[in-house]
């Protein structure tokens, strides 16, 4: 099956489009359902405005007591009136907290996306070597937390490539044979440094594949150490 | 008795002379804001004011200089009507 190919700078872009649109929609959202909100709460003077009809409206209220007693009704709807806008502030911090979470949650899934797709690149890329630690005392390098054993001589062949790796050096095979010997690069053979490097293939390569891929399973045999299903034969 | 009579006539002289001014009543309700208060009340109205809407015109200004706003004017009513108010009124009683 043929995967579309996507430069990882376009995902990137379309990554960020998702992200810019998303964050937009969530805002105007929740400022809708802010002002939705905000518009159906009773105003904070409505209570008074009732009483005030009421006053007006029957002729009858006129006695000092009546009065005073639709005066009481009138206060405690400001005292309600208080709580309202507490109720105000409240919803407004939520309606903050929830655009807050739903930025993150949308950031974050985009991010899982993005790494989803690295990681199903780098699957497909082979062997990543995301850490190399050459031990010259126990003859050992670690790839990957991976240790493999080598000889003396194959490790000097590997520090002298690593050590020419950090510097961005290409060493040919005279060099890699003069650095190790001693000697002067132009005074030693291009075959030497050669073999020096097919060696370290050969121990190094053959532990890979078989930590890798062949593996031995101790007094039962030898089986193939990838997943049932990627396997396809032509 | 003469003098009884005389006396009695100095007094209704004296309560009419207080009402001379004007023949012409109303009675009103009022309202402040933050924190609503409300009262009735009664004023004198000068003679040329002696309908529900001129009455309107005269009072809303008298109010708003105590701080109050006039809701509604309720009746156009003679001297012989400011007993029976009184009571009700009470600190509102031709005070404006």
């Amino acid at each position: 099956m043929r995967v579309p190919i996507t430069s990882p700078s376009e995902s990137l872009r379309a990554g960020n489009r998702v992200v810019a649109g998303g964050i937009t929609a969530i805002i105007l959202i929740l400022f809708g359902t802010a002002v939705f909100l905000f518009l159906n709460l009773p105003d904070a003077n409505a209570f008074n405005a009732r009483v005030e009809r009421l006053f007006v409206e029957n002729d009858g209220l006129t006695t000092g007591a009546e009065i005073k007693l639709l005066e009481i009704l009138a206060q405690s709807g400001t005292a309600f009136s208080e709580v309202l806008s507490s109720y105000r502030v409240v919803i407004f911090v939520l309606l903050v907290f929830a655009t807050a979470l739903m930025i993150a949650a949308l950031v974050f899934l985009v991010t899982i996306v993005a790494l989803n797709r690295r990681i199903s690149a780098i699957q497909r890329s082979g062997i990543q070597v995301s850490s190399l630690f050459i031990s010259r005392e126990s003859n050992a390098v670690y790839i990957n937390d991976l240790e493999f054993k080598l000889t003396e001589a194959a490790i000097e062949t590997l520090s002298v490539l690593a050590e020419a790796r950090m510097d961005d050096d290409v060493m040919t095979g005279a060099q890699i044979e003069g650095v190790i010997s001693g000697r002067d690069a132009s005074d030693c053979d291009e075959a030497a440094g050669a073999v020096r490097v097919k060696r370290l293939r050969d121990t190094l390569g053959n532990q890979l594949v078989s930590e890798l891929l062949v593996k031995t399973i101790a007094r039962r045999g030898y089986v193939l150490a990838v997943g049932k299903d990627v396997i396809r034969m032509v | 008795m003469s003098f009884k009579l005389g006396s009695a006539a100095v007094v209704i002289g004296l309560a009419l002379a207080g009402a001379a001014q004007a023949e012409c009543f109303a009675d009103y309700k009022a309202k402040q804001d933050n924190p609503l208060r409300l009262h009735y009340g009664v004023v004198a109205l000068p003679d040329t004011a002696c309908s529900k809407t001129a009455a309107k015109g005269v009072i809303t200004p008298r109010l708003q200089r105590g701080g109050w706003t006039l809701l509604n004017v309720l009746s156009i009513f003679g001297p012989e009507g400011l007993a029976e108010r009184k009571a009700n009124a009470g600190a509102y009683y031709l005070s404006f």
